[in-house]
């Protein structure tokens, strides 16, 4: 049954498969990817705040992404935020590391100025 | 030394970080074993007295966790050391786990899992009253008055008092019923798949219980006086028919819809199926949960996901239970290498009524370890039930 499933998914994910062509806005990031990834109860929940940052809702992130360095739209890849994502120790999210194309399409949100978020 | 003691700094905040997390990560499982249907009773009920599973045992599963342990013991709450007037049922779980991480950072770390008792009164007219209080990880800023709660409570009534099966209705704080309701939280279709850890809320559930079939439809709202990892309002039910005493086969759905600022709305549709077949000569379960789900964040961004797990589980007697789980999760099936998979192995050895040891392990690869880092977890878990 397992496998009718890997199957079914493989078919049905093969018919319309793009390579990354999701919006890289700031409310799709969140949604898709920094909620469910990152804002567990005890993470970065706006209850929980850990290291004072929460992604659990587009303001709670547009908040917490504004601060001083975690984006930086001169030098993305010095955000820390694509820091946290990508460096090997105290890597982030702590319990099952992001798939590359998500890394890519926040790198991407980045690199296009971070729109959504007054950047300082 | 002075390396030693920079070593020592760097680790310690590390350190802090994976307890808190595995600490929420595996916290709070309640639950005793869905395992245990069709090989051992039909129904939650049977067991519990909760008619969607978990939490407090009733004398049937009193009689259960006696017999399948290695060293019986009495099951009653402290050993029926304390006891308690007929119509109150008392109870508790205390959890800890230590053992390796590997995301992808190599870490030892041990964590205290559940503090978590629990009290059921039963009232006049079929009606009684739930209630859990536990430790949970404080909310910043406000930690004095939030490291004690009540992840669940609900009054309840019950068609047929004292007995297992009939019509239910809830209306309290309480996780929504949907899915397999496995215990252990980060198997792919509680933690993707609508019911994450922490997510009970306050909702209406009316419920029926029978042998051959039963149904949970579940109202609920976002919880009005604490934040939760759901946002969102929405419904869920699921309904599971007993084709054979062998066979059941089951369907679901869930809708939220959550406020993501101040503009715009975000929501949920789930859909899916469930299986349980038994396998009598080796004793096995097989247990399968597909779900899909269609994410609405904005008219350009709508995730199609895939959510699934099978596993299955073979009891050993006296006293020992292995589970293999086999978890997909595609967060978008319309772009390629965004999905994962994972090989859970669990093995739990119930050594007495009260005491169960478990070895809980994960290896987990993105796109078969084509997106990125695989990641993974070998822990020893103890459990004590009050």
């Amino acid at each position: 049954m397992y496998r009718l499933v890997l199957v079914g998914a493989a078919a049905l994910a093969a018919c319309n498969q793009t390579d990354n062509n999701r919006p890289a806005t700031l409310e799709y990031i969140t949604e898709a990817i920094l909620q469910p990834s990152c804002s567990q109860y005890t993470c970065h929940s706006s209850y929980r705040r850990e290291k004072t940052y929460a992604f659990d809702t587009v303001d709670a992130a547009r908040q917490s992404l504004t601060r001083p360095g975690i984006v930086n739209t001169e030098e993305p890849e010095l955000s820390l935020l694509y820091v946290v994502l990508t460096r090997q120790i105290k890597r982030m999210p702590y319990d099952s590391p992001l798939p590359d194309k998500d890394i890519a399409l926040i790198l991407q949100w980045i690199q296009d100025g971070a729109p959504g978020l007054d950047v300082p | 030394m002075k390396r030693a003691i920079r070593l020592l700094t760097l680790a310690a905040p590390v350190a802090v970080a994976v307890l808190i997390l595995f600490g929420g990560l595996f916290g709070g499982t309640a639950h005793a074993y869905p395992q245990f249907q069709m090989s051992r009773d039909q129904t939650c009920t049977g067991c519990h007295l909760s008619p969607s599973g978990g939490g407090l045992l009733n004398e049937n599963g009193l009689t259960t966790a006696e017999g399948i342990s290695q060293w019986g013991t009495a099951p009653e709450f402290f050993y029926g050391k304390v006891p308690t007037p007929s119509w109150l049922v008392l109870g508790g779980d205390l959890r800890g786990a230590s053992g390796y991480v590997q995301t992808p950072e190599k870490l030892l770390a041990s964590f205290p899992m559940q503090i978590e008792a629990y009290g059921h009164a039963t009232l006049p007219a079929g009606l009684s009253l739930y209630v859990g209080v536990g430790s949970r990880a404080s909310e910043v800023g406000n930690e004095a008055a939030t490291h004690v709660w009540s992840r669940e409570h609900y009054l309840m009534w019950q068609q047929k008092p004292g007995e297992t099966g009939g019509l239910y209705v809830r209306a309290g704080r309480f996780m929504p019923v949907f899915g397999l309701r496995f215990v252990e939280h980060p198997t792919y279709t509680r933690k993707w798949g609508g019911t994450p850890l922490y997510a009970e809320t306050y909702g209406l559930a009316v419920e029926h219980i029978d042998p051959r079939f039963e149904v949970h439809a579940t109202g609920f709202i976002k919880d009005p006086l604490t934040d939760t990892p759901e946002h969102s309002n929405g419904a869920a039910a699921i309904g599971e028919l007993r084709l054979s005493e062998q066979l059941s086969v089951g369907a679901e759905a869930m809708y939220t819809q959550s406020t993501i600022d101040s503009q715009n709305k975000e929501q949920k549709i789930r859909a899916g199926l469930v299986a349980k077949l038994y396998l009598p000569g080796p004793e096995t379960l097989l247990q399968f949960e597909g779900q899909f789900m269609n994410q609405l964040i904005d008219p350009r961004g709508a995730p199609k996901q895939i959510i699934a797990y099978l596993m299955a589980s073979r009891s050993f007697d006296p006293a020992f239970m292995l589970d293999v789980g086999l978890g997909y999760f595609n967060e978008n099936v319309q772009i390629t290498q965004l999905h994962r998979e994972a090989l859970d192995v669990n093995f739990h050895w119930f050594a007495t009524s009260h005491i169960e040891a478990i070895f809980t392990g994960r290896f987990e690869t993105l796109a078969f370890g084509s997106a990125g880092p695989n990641a993974g977890y070998a822990l020893a878990q103890l459990h004590y039930r009050l």
